[in-house]
């Protein structure tokens, strides 16, 4: 198994008028080549920023990287200026599916334009693209025919569009897709129907995905390993079967038994997503957690392999 | 119950709005106190052995082309521009709030003919047809003052029926109608709340631009008349006497600018602290 | 095809606006004053001239008859006669829109062409001074009077530095053969350099006066576009699919901060109608801002209706043709 990304010690904040977001806090993350990695968490969790951080656009007046290194293939990106990330890593080795797909099209400008101007410089010639394209969306299920890229994003529907996207960020043949929620915004059919897709498309070409969601059951069907986020902070991180049979923190309990039950109970977990301006100390769940003490705010928990690639930060396992 | 504590504090950091604010504060007081402030009270006063005298430590800034004191014609001015400025804009909230909030609450015929209406009030620009209504009255303030919340009242209710059209949608109309409130309670307790912000903020920007245009229609001779001291009528008056008695000309023109100035940066700070999101938008 | 359906859209939603202004045009100078013939003959008419007058305009006929033939007259181009040039309005205008015409498109090309550079400018460049000299230039802009500027820039420029003229168009003497009114484009389609340069002259503080205020909107709302849409999820996506920056920033961004200013372009048109006739009256340019600047002095009533109504449909003219400019960037107002 070769390592493809390492996310190490990463730590991130952005400056507001309110005082500066904690967003992320020495966050650790290993995907291998060939792996789809889930990474399931709340709204808030981090997830979506760390996703952007992986590809070095971290939006910088009020971004700013305050710790950590992305190990992509051997290379750290945060050390690589503008030019190398994007003649090498956006669009090219690493792409993106956003999350919302007309608020990531520019309105203003036919889906063709400005897929001609991501994969201008990636030095395919332009027929090469055009075939590669409609494969790709017929494979999506999506007309082939060009009159579909020479329309407007708002000409078309949240589903063609998304699709769109998924095809696009197949196109330069990339080594790991960031996926942002890619159905979150769909309806369950249509979210049924793209996941099955996104399924046979890795495998096919090839690919790793970072599939961030923060539905569980969606990253049961989809992942091999599955990372748990809460507040910006790492929770557990362990291969799928495993973190179902063997949850191990109380958090990733918790978010278990948040799924709908077949008694139609509903649970949900007491207090809220805490305020990552002034975020608590030490293991962020600890407000919330029934087995929380002293020890958890003092000082965060190191994770802990409590068995062959399944890590832990908690110091309440049993 | 809402602290405004943080409001203020941030509006506190904006110092050209903090600015614009004392300015105001300070346009209100002379307004009130200008018999106290100014040198003389005698404002009407013709004395043409003195006209035209440029600034001296008895007239501080010179005497116009009937011999009287500028600077108190001046601080008497403020009194007419501010009455000017709240009674107008004062007025087209008084038209054009409920209009709109109706036409955006109830959303039937009704709203379709105020909408109308106001475009067709939006489709002249907003100093000619004032211009046109105060010349076929009788020019003089109190037209002034009609014509300018005539022409401005449509920017109101545009304002609010758009907010008032959007909250009726809102599931918390839906269920505070369910719960039997009756219309205008609903209105009053819940749509109007949310409106006043907007209101709140162009209020202030369009005093500052209401007063530009109150001086332009005086300039132009449909607004004050002489011997007012209106600051847009002493501009026209001291054309004349160009480039003579340039301080004749200086000084109104200063003072319109000071106080509309102040009007936009508190206007500005206020929307900056409010809702920022606004920012791109209006007037 | 869809852009036909929009053009033709806009143009019909002009229709009923332009009905309604004829109406309300009437509605002002008939209904309304106490006394609508004494206005219109003017102080001066005799009461013979009275009484023609009232037979044709029909004020002793019921209100139908005197709207129909106010339309009647409307129709033929007839908006009355000037009491105080003694001719007809719509001659007037007519002479006198190109002067006008000129100096508008002049200022609000000048405040496009500086403005949006500036704007961008000052979005990209993210330090206090700059922000400082934004916000002086846009507040500032926009308080102060324009008869005043206009009348200080005369002082200053005209009278003190000697420098610039301080009224008219063009220096009498010069000889300058008019095609097509506007002098600029007169001289240089006439290869006339010195009627070129001494236009240009008055041209200026005129056209800096009245573009003041539109320089000011444009320069803040290019600025707002600009940090808008850098800010915005797509730009963000664009940059996360490795789009270079230049193509970034001056063919996406650009584009995108220009809705916001352009939407402004209507609005400005209408101020520049309006000011010009302020600005015209301090700098004694010839146009039809003078005109209605005299015609408000006095009392001349046909004169007034003709300049408010024809301001009107100049600034439905604009408006639509600043919709036009939208649609021409953003294809989403071409669905709507």
């Amino acid at each position: 198994m070769t390592k493809l990304l390492e996310v190490e010690n990463l730590s991130v904040n952005f400056d507001t008028d309110r005082g500066t977001v904690q967003a992320l806090d020495k966050v650790r993350l290993t995907l291998n080549e060939g792996e789809v990695v889930a990474l399931v968490g709340e709204s808030g969790s981090g997830k979506t920023t760390l996703g952007r951080a992986i590809l070095n656009v971290i939006p910088s007046p009020p971004g700013k990287v305050v710790e950590g290194r992305v190990f992509f293939q051997d290379r750290n990106i945060l050390e690589m200026g503008e030019k190398e990330c994007n003649a090498l890593i956006r669009g090219k080795a690493i792409t993106l599916i956003p999350q919302d797909p007309f608020g990531s099209a520019n309105p203003l400008f036919t889906i063709g334009t400005q897929l001609r101007d991501f994969f201008k410089t990636s030095g395919n010639t332009e027929d090469e693209m055009n075939k590669r394209m409609e494969t790709l969306l017929r494979q999506l299920l999506l007309p082939s025919d060009v009159n579909l890229l020479r329309k407007y994003p708002h000409e078309l529907s949240g589903g063609q569009l998304q699709r769109i996207m998924i095809a696009s960020s197949l196109l330069p043949n990339p080594s790991l897709i960031i996926a942002d929620e890619p159905t979150t915004s769909l309806d369950v059919t249509v979210e049924a129907q793209i996941l099955r897709l996104i399924r046979l498309l890795v495998k096919e070409h090839d690919a790793s995905v970072l599939y961030i969601t923060h539905n569980l059951a969606v990253a049961s069907r989809v992942s091999h390993k599955i990372t748990v986020m809460y507040a910006g902070q790492v929770m557990e991180s362990a291969i799928t079967p495993t973190f179902f049979a063997n949850t191990a923190h109380p958090y990733s309990k918790k978010l278990l038994e948040c799924l709908p039950n077949p008694t139609g109970e509903i649970k949900d977990i007491g207090g809220t997503v805490p305020n990552l301006i002034d975020p608590p100390k030490g293991c962020r769940f600890h407000p919330r957690c029934e087995y929380g003490e002293t020890k958890c705010y003092q000082e965060r928990p190191m994770p802990i392999e409590i068995e062959p690639e399944h890590w832990v930060s908690c110091y309440h396992l049993n | 119950m809402i602290s405004y504590m943080p409001w203020v504090r941030q509006f506190l950091r904006d110092r050209l709005a903090v600015l614009g604010f004392f300015i105001i504060l300070l346009l209100i007081l002379v307004a009130i106190f200008a018999p106290y402030l100014a040198p003389t009270t005698a404002i009407y006063d013709v004395n043409l052995s003195e006209r035209l005298q440029p600034p001296t430590s008895k007239h501080l800034l010179g005497t116009d082309s009937q011999g009287r004191d500028i600077l108190s014609r001046m601080i008497y001015g403020t009194r007419i521009t501010i009455i000017i400025a709240v009674i107008a804009i004062g007025a087209s909230l008084f038209i054009g709030v409920p209009l709109g909030l109706i036409a955006g609450y109830f959303g039937n015929w009704f709203s379709e003919v105020i909408q109308r209406v106001s475009d067709i009030f939006l489709s002249i620009p907003q100093l000619i047809l004032a211009i046109a209504i105060a010349a076929v009255l009788k020019p003089s303030i109190t037209t002034a003052i009609l014509a300018l919340s005539i022409t401005y009242w449509p920017w109101f209710s545009r304002l609010v029926y758009a907010q008032a059209r959007s909250l009726r949608i809102t599931t918390f109309i839906e269920a505070t109608q369910a719960l039997g409130a009756s219309s205008p309670r609903i209105i009053f307790f819940h749509v109007l709340p949310n409106v006043i912000t907007p209101i709140i903020i162009r209020s202030t920007i369009g005093m500052g631009y209401t007063i530009l245009t109150a001086a332009t229609l005086g300039f132009l001779g449909v607004g004050a008349q002489p011997p007012s001291p209106e600051w847009g009528l002493a501009l026209a008056e001291a054309r004349e006497y160009l480039p003579k008695a340039w301080w004749f000309a200086l000084f109104p023109g200063l003072a319109i600018f000071t106080v509309v100035l102040a009007f936009n940066m508190f206007g500005d700070g206020l929307r900056d602290v409010i809702d920022p999101r606004l920012r791109i938008s209006g007037k | 095809m869809k852009w036909l359906v929009y053009a033709l859209k806009r143009i019909l939603y002009f229709i009923p606006i332009l009905v309604s202004l004829i109406v309300i045009g009437f509605f002002l100078f008939y209904l309304i004053p106490a006394d609508p013939v004494r206005l219109i003959a003017g102080p001066f008419a005799t009461p013979q001239q009275v009484e023609t007058l009232k037979q044709q305009y029909g004020f002793d006929k019921p209100l139908y008859i005197q709207f129909l033939r106010y339309l009647t007259r409307f129709f033929h181009g007839d908006l009355g006669l000037s009491i105080h040039t003694h001719r007809p309005v719509m001659m007037e205008l007519i002479e006198r829109a190109p002067a006008t015409f000129e100096l508008g498109l002049i200022s609000l090309i000048g405040s496009i062409l500086l403005g949006i550079p500036l704007g961008i400018f000052v979005a990209l460049r993210r330090n206090n001074w700059v922000d400082h000299l934004f916000r002086a230039i846009t507040i500032g802009g926009l308080a102060i009077a324009s008869f005043w500027l206009g009348i200080m820039a005369q002082l200053y420029f005209g009278y003190h530095l000697d420098l610039l003229p301080i009224g008219g168009r063009i220096t009498p003497g010069i000889p300058l053969k008019p095609i097509t009114g506007l002098f600029l484009l007169d001289s240089l389609l006439g290869l006339n350099p010195r009627a070129l340069f001494d236009s240009f002259k008055h041209l200026i503080l005129p056209a800096i006066t009245l573009g003041l205020p539109c320089f000011a909107t444009i320069v803040r709302f290019t600025r707002g576009g600009v940090l808008d849409a850098m800010k915005s999820e797509y730009v963000l996506y664009e940059q996360a699919m490795g789009l270079p920056r230049p193509i970034r920033i001056y063919k996406y961004i650009l584009r995108n901060a220009l809705t916001a200013p352009v939407v402004q372009i209507g609005l400005l048109i209408g101020y520049t109608i309006a000011g010009a006739i302020v600005v015209e009256k301090v700098f004694a340019w010839p146009g039809v801002g003078n005109f209605a600047a005299t015609s408000i002095i006095m009392f001349d009533y046909s004169a007034i209706l003709g300049f408010t109504l024809w301001s009107g449909i100049a600034f439905c003219l604009g408006t639509l043709l600043s919709d036009i400019a939208l649609a021409l960037i953003d294809p989403r107002e071409v669905s709507r």
